[in-house]
């Protein structure tokens, strides 16, 4: 499984304070793009209180080559 | 009374050449009759008789799942972890015994606050996720400090009694998590080789 910290590390640089979810129940150590591919953005709430989110990156300062890009400088 | 001297290897008709009954000073039961579906007790020292069976126990079934994945949470508002279960109730007016043992994490780089919130959502029949337990507000926990970076650990039990079900149809309960609306940083659920496990137990009313 991934580091989430380290993932949160680079998201924050790339867009302090986005909102975001992942489950994460691979074997991998490392951040694939397939993994990354299934980060939940969030983009409003519903009327029980849960997040609404699409797996399409709603923010242009984060894609996945710069998540990979600062994932490796941590 | 008529009586019969036996000669070597002859028997006696136990069905139809005995009367009377054989007691229990003798290995026997002193009855001729039982009565259906009850069982056997002693109401003396000597004495046995039919009696209804003791009342079955309450717990009527269990349900677990182990897990050993994560999850990522950082939104103010909740989303679904992977610890989830269901059970369906083999009566309306069944109490569900719900517990969820897990681990969770948080991180902050900087700032002066980082606090989790935990609920269990509940979803009947398949009809959408509200949130369960607690009602509202959440299982919150974190850390306030002045400055510096931190990262906390923490092990919750999530228990409650769910009452309220109403239904013999499949009943889902699911760990929500989001980062408290004041705070920033990280909040994350279990980790790399770190087990959870749901427990869901239905018990008799």
């Amino acid at each position: 499984m991934i580091d989430l910290i380290k993932l949160h590390k680079a998201l924050e640089v790339l867009k302090p304070n986005v909102q975001w979810t992942l489950k994460d129940d691979t074997d991998s150590t490392s951040l694939t793009e397939d993994l990354y591919n299934n980060i939940g953005w969030v983009t409003g709430e519903d009327s029980n209180g849960i997040a609404i989110t699409t797996n399409t990156c709603p923010h242009s300062e984060i894609t996945w080559t710069k998540v990979k890009e600062e994932m490796d400088k941590l | 009374m008529a009586l019969t001297r036996l000669g070597l290897n002859q028997s006696i008709n136990l069905a139809t050449n005995t009367t009377g009954t054989l007691g229990v000073a003798n290995g026997g039961t002193g009855l001729t009759s039982g009565t259906t579906d009850q069982i056997l007790k002693f109401t003396g020292s000597t004495t046995l008789a039919s009696a209804a069976q003791a009342a079955g126990g309450k717990l009527l079934q269990t349900q677990s799942a182990l897990f050993t994945s994560q999850s990522a949470h950082n939104s103010e508002t909740y989303t679904a972890s992977n610890y989830t279960d269901q059970i369906t109730p083999s009566a309306t007016n069944s109490k569900i015994f719900v517990c969820f043992n897990l681990r969770s994490h948080i991180y902050q780089a900087s700032g002066s606050t980082v606090r989790s919130q935990l609920a269990i959502y509940r979803q009947i029949n398949g009809g959408g996720y509200s949130e369960f337990f607690p009602a509202n507000g959440g299982t919150s926990w974190g850390i306030g400090v002045s400055s510096g970076e931190r990262t906390m650990y923490y092990t919750p039990q999530i228990t409650f009694m769910d009452t309220t079900h109403n239904t013999t149809n499949a009943v889902d309960y699911t760990l929500y998590a989001r980062r408290n609306t004041s705070a920033t940083g990280s909040v994350n659920v279990g980790g790399s080789s770190i087990q959870a496990q749901v427990i869901l137990m239905e018990i008799a009313a």
